[in-house]
């Protein structure tokens, strides 16, 4: 499997865990001792916490959207873009939109990947209040 | 040369351009054709284009202090973060009033082909923009 393949694969993965609730697939690409660096949040440590990063997610926001494309890649890097939007639906730490409000965001999203599993990922961009 | 020290290269001539304003070095290491993927609808499509962005913020800011670090690379990409502080001198439609601190916090990635930096995308968050 090629960097672009695998890169497909965690897409899908997300997905699937965001959407439906299902964490296998992603669990699979992730090392147990996966870290984000998701500005401006602080360091998501642990395949633990990013799976309750999700989880928490889901629950404070109403109509997510949430888009994700391939950038590119080579060796054991590769990079998407993650655009999101929905409305806050109570108080997220560290999250500069009030609760109620709705938002959108645009990111660039770096992963590196270890032994066949993401290991480290730095994403950074935009939140904009959108009402 | 491996892909850190390219992008350690790419760090320098970066500071070259925007602090003293001599591209010079970042002409070598980036292709005549690169484009800048920037936040819509601002992309750069070539080098001129890629210099004129930087001597013109260089003309409409003024302490301007960056901080890029190199945060990882394979093949031919690498990725780094980059924080920025300007103060506006006010003299550019479109950029806040003069003596206004304008601060960034954004990620890039690079492509390279032939040795060359081919292709760059970022995105990130400013303040003192609105």
């Amino acid at each position: 499997m090629n960097i672009e393949e695998f890169a497909q694969k965690f897409i899908k993965a997300e997905e699937e865990a965001w959407r439906k609730g299902n964490f296998d697939p992603l669990e699979a690409l992730e090392d147990p001792n996966v870290v984000y660096h998701i500005s401006p949040f602080p360091d998501v440590v642990g395949w633990e916490a990013h799976k309750q990063f999700i989880q928490g997610t889901v629950q404070m926001v109403s109509g997510l959207w949430q888009e994700f494309k391939y950038l590119a890649g080579d060796g054991n890097l590769f990079a998407l873009t993650y655009k999101s939007s929905g409305r806050l639906t109570s108080e997220m730490p560290g999250m500069p939109v009030p609760k109620g409000k709705e938002y959108s965001t645009d990111y660039l999203c770096l992963f590196q990947v270890k032994g066949g599993k993401v290991a480290e990922a730095w994403m950074n961009g935009s939140i904009t209040v959108v009402d | 040369m491996n892909i850190e020290e390219f992008a350690q290269k790419f760090i320098k001539a970066e500071d070259e351009a925007w602090l003293n304003g001599n591209l010079d070095a970042l002409e070598k290491l980036e292709d005549p054709n690169v484009v800048y993927h920037m936040p819509p609808p601002n992309d750069f499509v070539g080098f001129e284009a890629h210099k004129k962005q930087i001597l013109g913020y260089r003309e409409a800011l003024s302490d301007i202090k960056q901080e890029w670090k190199y945060l990882a690379g394979d093949g031919n990409v690498f990725a780094l973060s980059y924080k920025s502080h300007y103060i506006s001198s006010g003299k550019v439609p479109g950029l806040p009033p003069a003596g206004t601190e304008i601060t960034g916090d954004s990620i890039f990635l690079f492509r390279l082909e032939n040795g060359k930096i081919v292709e760059a995308w970022t995105r990130g968050s400013t303040t003192g923009l609105t």
